[in-house]
């Protein structure tokens, strides 16, 4: 038997005085005193979409201990400081462990103060609530915000939840603020979402560029992997863009400081490079690309009376056209060398660089992108605008030769993206607007012909605002902290949630800014708490299995969601017309009808073993009676197995194997995973002498679409003369939630700064250190100046990060979207920074 | 003030205590000091017996050292004598995870 | 940042000498009284006590000292503490403790600027150039970062960033496919403020500031790193020789590239 030190310890000292005191210790007394040694468990880090694999250690129904699994493919046993703290970030202290609904003698008051209830009551009001509006406003009176960070099965379960329980399609994630504009450029340019690529790329690739993505702080272990290549492969070259100087800027050898939203410029001026210089791959352009140019001059994603919109000519219009290889080079030809350099600030000899490095035949290309991307006025189009220059070179589906979007949540792959839980999508890249594909879905799901409405629903910052206009009542906030997330949060978010029309609950673990405003916060069971999955930005899908039990009555949203269907009868929710074409529904629960379809409540509740022997815990499937995870997981499968599938290339493994494997990546056929897509010997859907194949399109062809420079929503003016950039840090995961709960990763960032040029600081007679108030159109807050450091910012630009709920930024931002995506840009406002 | 004590040890250093405790109990206060006992963080009864001697561990935890922790024990109401058995220290950083065979 | 409380503290002389009073009466605190004094005459501070910036060399700093506590009092971050009787730093005079706070490197110095006799050096007026002490990365064992971790907490929180604090990158052998990012302080930059002892998140730092007469080794004096002198002088030392090198048979180097890599393999 194993025991540690501390239990060897004890159990010297009680049979030292039992002696003493002349009894024998009971055989009890000494197990009590002797407890078993850890159990490890593989797992997969909390954070980011890196997807760390990591060994959980667990003792007497706590974990312990954890460290990286030096098995994983993606970081052989390394973490970076988040990940080496994640055995505490479930037990912070103000830890929510009942549900809290704000009261006034003794029923629920909208002006209230949290008062503990019990399950029943809070999901009573809950029902209540919602059924109150789903009879005065029909099913766009609901609506659920989700989450890139709930488990695959979560997002599933809720995507039935929304859009086949509820018929609405208001069901968003947050990954709509982080890699909307990504999945955007997806579909249009290769009709199928997620990167070819994976992380091999990064030991493949002769040249590195970034391109609005701080790695090194935001995906340490892959900057570590591409680190090294840099530092072992001969002549290997890291090229890095950004609107300030990261700690990325360390390592490049080509360092590019551009002025906000040039980037668009930038790319197209390489694309006509490339032309110009006849550099371009006329054999793979000429078999694998559509040649197309997007509708222009189409907003900026706000409010249709606010004045930018006014002036709008084609307001959110997405449409592209065909054209030829000559119109787009013609496109393009406006894009020079010096017009690049004008615009963008970035000196000539740099932008050449950087495009020699595109344009050489001989050298392979990784580029890489997060929000700096993403979240952009012009996010799908300045994705594009890349694989513009990857596929003008045939540079794309091999190893080394990658545009690779990184993700900044654990799963926003595998949940928000791959099992429908934006506003317009079902799972499996389908989506509610085409008919097929609704019809498809309700099959699977065993529902009658209309089930799903046809429009799509609100989006995150549509959400809010159909909240604070009181068209939006009943709303369910689940693994996220929009509250401290969304953009302009005095003018949208908070008028929101307090309008009094509305009833809003959040689900989290932790008493977070967005529970705080709500009116019902449920207490939530997180991380290893429950059975889980996560799919990574590489397409792997890793699983784990339930460790330890939530604390108190926290019960994860998967339960939460489950049981709260139990509220509704079908007849309550659906109209008498769909359910006269399914009559055999009729008197059953939402829960019955969605959960026990027989898909679902197909696979009995088994004892969940390891090879080892241990036996683990699945208070879901205890509490429902059958194997929930395996069920919804299988049902999904359908999606991408079923004889008649309407998508290729989402091929998913069956349940167990994930849980014997760290980590799968899809297309999964014959037992074998996918590297990368689209060309032949490495993708299985490309056949034999196809050589390269986008079977995403109908046609098997990519298209590049050009798409032209165009300003950013708000620039500085005279009174806010600075732009403000917004992002985050490597010691705080998003709104520091969780690491902010750990007491070592607070104090090394404790508290949110402004990054600052000291000239800008000494104009305004600022000292390093000093508090200042920065404003803008909408709001202020207090924070120090900060002239050094991790960040070093040109003249006219502040960056602030978002992680301190002391210091809401996000008060700061504007809801200026992507019309396209309807992706936030957090990178530019205009702001003005004063002394306090 | 704050000052630097001469001779304090870094926290590598600083020992963790581990002590045996026989507390003798009034006959009608047993259930009492039980139950008081049971809710001390750090405090665990192994065995008692028939004349009301209790056999406890106390460990150090982060709000209280084992000394100040007997301290209180001695002084709750029904506690009529207690005698420290056993002790033993040890540096911390070896109670977590470092495992030993028994 | 460390926040800065609303009220400074204000410590008087009165204040102090009765603390000292009170602190005499312990009788067992005689002994180590004694030991402060002893330590006192050799002008040495413990390890872990810090002189604020622009101190004299401690023997001088000792005696120029008139322990009157106004740099306390005007230290914004409450950094600045005096030590107790009974302590090991010398009574009454300022130092502090960088794991607890450290110093955050104020732009107008206002210990300094405080200090009436000079203890505290008047001609340091940019405090980048304060030698506070040297950080020192003392367990290459525990810290994360040797072992191929991402936590450089300490380089990111270095208000002297990529100068007192780089990042050494090599290779980790383990993996195989990721690097191993050392933290390296650069004794000439660093100021000793200690920022980084305070942030180091193990439970002990494995990063400490220490007085330079701890932190530092030194070259001997009939030996120079050749490639430093070199870099120094911008040439040889020996160029006027003109020393030939002649060509090797049979063999020329692959041409560098710009960045000094080299051109793949082509046959």
């Amino acid at each position: 038997m194993k025991l540690t030190r501390r239990d060897f310890m004890k159990a010297n000292a009680a049979a030292a005085t039992a002696a003493v005191a002349g009894v024998s210790l009971t055989a009890k007394a000494a197990d009590a005193a002797v407890p078993g040694a850890i159990r490890w468990d593989k797992g997969v880090c909390r954070f980011c979409g890196t997807g760390c694999g990591v060994l959980i250690g667990t003792r007497e129904g706590k974990i312990v201990a954890t460290q990286g699994d030096p098995d994983a493919p993606v970081n052989k046993g390394l973490n970076c400081i988040k990940g080496y703290f994640l055995s505490k970030i479930m037990y912070g202290q103000d830890r929510l462990t009942q549900p809290l609904l704000r009261k006034k003698d003794g029923k629920f008051h909208k002006e209230g103060d949290f008062e503990p209830v019990s399950w029943d009551e809070a999901f009573d009001v809950m029902a209540e609530k919602w059924k109150e509006a789903l009879k005065k406003k029909g099913p766009t009176s609901v609506g659920m915000f989700g989450s890139g960070q709930w488990t695959v099965f979560e997002g599933y379960t809720a995507s039935k939840l929304m859009k086949a329980g509820f018929r609405s399609n208001n069901l968003d994630p947050n990954a709509r603020h982080c890699m909307a504009s990504a999945v955007g450029a997806f579909m249009r340019t290769f009709g199928i979402d997620e990167p070819m690529g994976c992380y091999d790329d990064l030991e493949h690739a002769d040249t590195f560029v970034l391109w609005g993505a701080n790695m090194a702080e935001m995906h340490p272990i892959l900057w570590s992997r591409m680190t090294n290549t840099r530092l072992t492969k001969p002549g290997c070259e890291v090229h890095v863009l950004s609107t300030y100087e990261h700690r990325c800027f360390d390592l490049a050898d080509n360092g590019m400081v551009f002025h906000p939203q040039t980037d668009l410029a930038i790319l197209n001026y390489i694309a006509n490079y490339i032309i110009e210089n006849k550099a371009y791959n006329q054999d793979f352009i000429g078999k694998h690309v559509n040649f197309n140019a997007t509708t222009t001059d189409i907003g900026y994603g706000l409010r249709p009376e606010h004045p930018l919109e006014q002036a709008v000519a084609n307001p959110g219009k997405g449409k592209f056209d065909k054209i030829s290889f000559e119109e787009y080079a013609k496109s393009v030809s406006d894009y020079t060398l010096e017009y690049a350099s004008k615009l963008s600030g970035v000196p000539q000899d740099k932008l050449l660089k950087l495009a020699q490095a595109y344009a050489d035949p001989d050298r392979k290309v990784a580029s890489y992108w997060t929000m700096g991307f993403n979240q952009h006025t012009r996010g799908v189009w300045v994705n594009s605008l890349l694989y513009n220059v990857h596929l003008l070179m045939g540079k794309i589906s091999e190893p080394g030769n990658s545009p690779f979007s990184l993700t900044g949540q654990p799963s926003a792959c595998g949940t928000a993206r791959e099992v429908g839980t934006f506003s317009h999508r079902l799972p499996a890249d389908l989506v509610v607007g085409k008919e097929e594909h609704r019809k498809f879905a309700e099959k699977i799901w065993k529902l009658p012909d209309g089930t799903i409405p046809p429009k799509p629903g609100y989006h995150a910052v549509l959400q809010h605002r159909m909240l604070k206009d009181g068209k939006l009542n009943a709303y369910w906030v689940q693994c996220n902290n929009n509250m401290q997330a969304a953009p302009n949060m005095n003018e949208e978010g908070y008028p929101g949630y307090r309008n009094p029309e509305n009833f809003i609950a959040v689900s989290d673990p932790y008493p977070t800014v967005t529970a705080l405003s709500a009116d019902l916060i449920l207490p939530t069971a997180m991380w290893m708490e429950k059975e889980g999955a996560y799919g990574n930005a590489e397409r792997r899908t890793q699983f784990w299995r339930q460790q330890v039990s939530a604390p108190g009555e926290a019960k994860s949203d998967m339960w939460q969601m489950m049981e709260f269907a139990k509220r509704f009868k079908i007849e309550e929710v659906w109209p008498e017309e769909l359910l006269a074409k399914m009559p055999e529904h009729r008197g059953k629960t939402m829960y019955e009808v969605l959960y026990e379809n027989g898909n679902v409540n197909a696979y009995p509740l088994e004892k969940i073993t390891d090879d080892a022997g241990n036996v683990y815990d699945n208070d879901e499937s205890e509490h429902f009676g059958f194997y929930v995870q395996k069920g919804l997981f299988e049902e999904y499968r359908m999606f991408n197995t079923k004889g008649d599938i309407l998508k290729k290339g989402h091929e998913m493994a069956p349940f167990e194997v994930y849980h014997k494997a760290r980590g799968i990546r899809w297309p999964v056929i014959d037992g074998k995973e996918t590297l990368w897509r689209f060309r032949e010997g490495y993708d299985p859907h490309v056949k034999a002498g196809e050589d390269v194949k986008f079977y995403g399109h109908k046609d098997g062809r990519a298209n590049i679409i050009f798409a032209p420079y165009e300003p950013a929503a708000e620039s500085p003016d005279q009174e806010y003369d600075l732009w403000l950039c917004t992002g985050r840090v490597l010691e705080h995961w998003h709104s520091g939630s969780m690491t902010r709960r750990v007491p070592e990763l607070h104090k090394s960032f404790p508290h949110a700064v402004i990054y600052m040029n000291p000239a800008d600081a000494k104009k305004r007679g600022l000292r390093r250190g000093e508090e200042v108030n920065v404003s803008s159109r909408r709001g202020e807050i207090k924070v120090r100046v900060e002239t050094r450091g991790r960040n070093r910012v040109p003249e006219g630009l502040v960056f602030i990060p978002w992680f301190d709920e002391g210091a809401l930024v996000n008060k700061l931002t504007l809801d200026a979207t992507d019309p396209l995506s309807k992706e936030t840009d957090y990178k530019k406002c205009a702001c003005k920074v004063m002394k306090a | 003030m704050k000052a630097t004590l001469p001779g304090a040890l870094s926290s590598a250093e600083k020992p963790f205590n581990v002590c045996g405790l026989l507390a003798h109990v009034a006959a009608g206060k047993r259930e009492e000091v039980r139950a008081q006992l049971n809710a001390f963080e750090g405090v665990e009864v192994h065995a008692e017996t028939e004349d009301g001697r209790l056999v406890i561990t106390i460990e150090d935890t982060e709000e209280m050292l084992c000394a100040d922790r007997i301290t209180i024990i001695d002084r709750l109401p029904g506690v009529m004598n207690s005698s420290l058995v056993y002790h033993q220290f040890e540096s911390q950083d070896k109670l977590e995870l470092e495992e030993v065979s028994s | 940042m460390t926040q800065t409380k609303a009220k400074q503290k204000t410590v008087s002389r009165r204040d102090f000498l009765g603390n000292a009073a009170k602190g005499a009466c312990g009788v067992g605190l005689i002994s180590l009284a004694l030991g402060a004094a002893v330590r006192e005459a050799e002008g040495k501070l413990p390890a872990d006590a810090i002189r604020p910036p622009g101190a004299l060399a401690e023997k001088d700093f000792l005696s120029a000292c008139v322990r009157c506590g106004l740099c306390v009092r005007d230290c914004p971050y409450d950094t600045l503490d005096l030590a107790d009787l009974g302590t090991e730093t010398v009574t009454g005079t300022p130092y502090f403790n960088a794991r607890k706070i450290p110093c955050e490197m104020c732009e107008d110095i206002p210990c300094v600027v405080a200090c009436p006799t000079g203890a505290l050096d008047k001609s340091l007026t940019n405090i980048d150039d304060a030698r506070m002490g040297i950080a020192v990365l003392v367990d290459h064992e525990n810290c994360l970062n040797f072992n191929g971790l991402r936590c450089d907490v300490c380089y990111r929180v270095c208000p002297l960033i990529d100068e007192a604090i780089t990042l050494e990158r090599s290779a980790n052998e383990r993996t195989g496919k990721h690097a191993v990012f050392i933290p390296t302080v650069h004794g000439d930059k660093c100021t000793g403020c200690g920022k980084c002892e305070q942030a180091c998140v193990l439970p002990d730092t494995a990063i400490r500031v220490l007085p330079e007469r701890l932190a530092r080794g030194k070259l001997g004096e009939h030996y120079r790193l050749g490639w430093e002198e070199k870099r120094k002088l911008g040439k040889s030392l020996i160029e006027g020789q003109h020393i030939i090198d002649l060509p090797d048979r049979g063999y020329s180097a692959p041409a560098q590239t710009d960045t000094g890599g080299y051109k793949g393999f082509k046959p």
